[in-house]
């Protein structure tokens, strides 16, 4: 292999690699500025009042829901109380979707893979 | 945190604030007396909770920021304590409006309070603003904060005098173990 080949192939792989590394590192950043206030750093919650990550429905099986309450979000209280209450997040782009489930399912889930094609058809089909 | 005591003076906290002089006397800073409705409706005072030591915080309910951080360190520190005499946990809402007592009592069930080791206050709103000040909690009413209230994490410490003996952040849980050791270390110096 000539030189410059290996200098493009190195420089290919590391971009492969930043890039990988990107998708998870987005993610993160998004849960920790929007959901570890309440769900925690680790995904543990708050007992009853805050449902723990790690076992969620929403992270088992083939997630169904979990794109739409992020971006929905729900108030499940009928008296109006604000328990169990998560909020909309009507502003994330699909892209940065796509991130935060991923780390999601990595970390507290189903290791489940979420391309963006995918993302975006569970969006569509929000109610 | 863990409060430098003087050589010699080992097992004691310090207690915390500037005393304060009234007509030619001197005395510690304490907590006013206050008035509030617990999460069983029942009328808490200063008195109520002059049987031992309690650790307290501010919070609301419908807190979007550092509530739930907070309150893990305090479910944290019920847990600690929840078998020991003379310790209580009382948490004052700062928005009584929407944080009645039905809602305090779904959300100390909802974090798994069945008992009145933990006290879940509501009361007046500017009245309370003033007494974060006696725990040196910085809170205040903002419009544009998130939920509409800014106020510090702060754990705090108060001793069965009303003076506040220790604090810690409650949006940093590495502070809460020298918190504990406080805790048990104010509980020797009652005994005594």
């Amino acid at each position: 292999m000539k030189k410059s080949n290996k200098f493009l192939a190195i420089a290919l792989l590391c971009f492969c690699f930043n890039s990988c590394d990107d998708t998870y590192s987005q993610g993160k950043r998004i849960y920790s500025a929007l959901c570890a206030n309440c769900h925690m750093e680790d995904g543990s919650g708050l007992n009853k009042l805050i449902p723990a990550l790690k076992g969620s429905s929403y992270l088992s099986g083939d997630s169904k829901g979990l794109v739409c309450v992020i971006r929905n979000g729900f108030r499940a209280d009928s008296l109006g109380l604000t328990l169990r209450y998560m909020p909309a997040h009507p502003k994330m782009t699909d892209v940065e979707m796509t991130n935060l489930v991923n780390y999601l399912s990595m970390n507290f889930g189903n290791q489940k893979h979420w391309q963006l094609s995918e993302v975006k058809k569970n969006l569509q089909q929000c109610k | 945190m863990t409060v430098a005591c003087k050589p010699g003076d080992a097992a004691k906290l310090p207690v915390l604030g500037n005393p304060v002089t009234e007509n030619g006397v001197t005395r510690e800073h304490t907590i006013r007396p206050f008035q509030y409705l617990s999460q069983d409706s029942v009328n808490i005072n200063n008195d109520s909770l002059s049987g031992g030591v309690y650790i307290a915080d501010f919070f609301f309910t419908s807190c979007p920021s550092i509530c739930p951080r907070v309150m893990k360190q305090m479910l944290r520190l019920h847990d600690e304590f929840k078998n020991v005499e003379g310790v209580r946990l009382v948490s004052f809402t700062l928005d009584p409006k929407r944080d009645t007592v039905g809602k305090l009592s779904v959300y100390a069930e909802n974090i798994g309070v069945k008992s009145n080791k933990w006290l879940f206050l509501t009361g007046d709103k500017d009245f309370t603003l003033d007494l974060a000040d006696d725990f040196f909690v910085a809170a205040l009413e903002d419009p544009s904060a998130p939920g509409g209230f800014d106020h510090s994490g702060k754990i705090i410490l108060v001793d069965r005098k009303g003076r506040v003996r220790s604090f810690c952040e409650g949006t940093d849980p590495t502070t809460i173990p020298d918190f504990i050791k406080d805790v048990y270390t104010l509980l020797d110096e009652e005994k005594q």
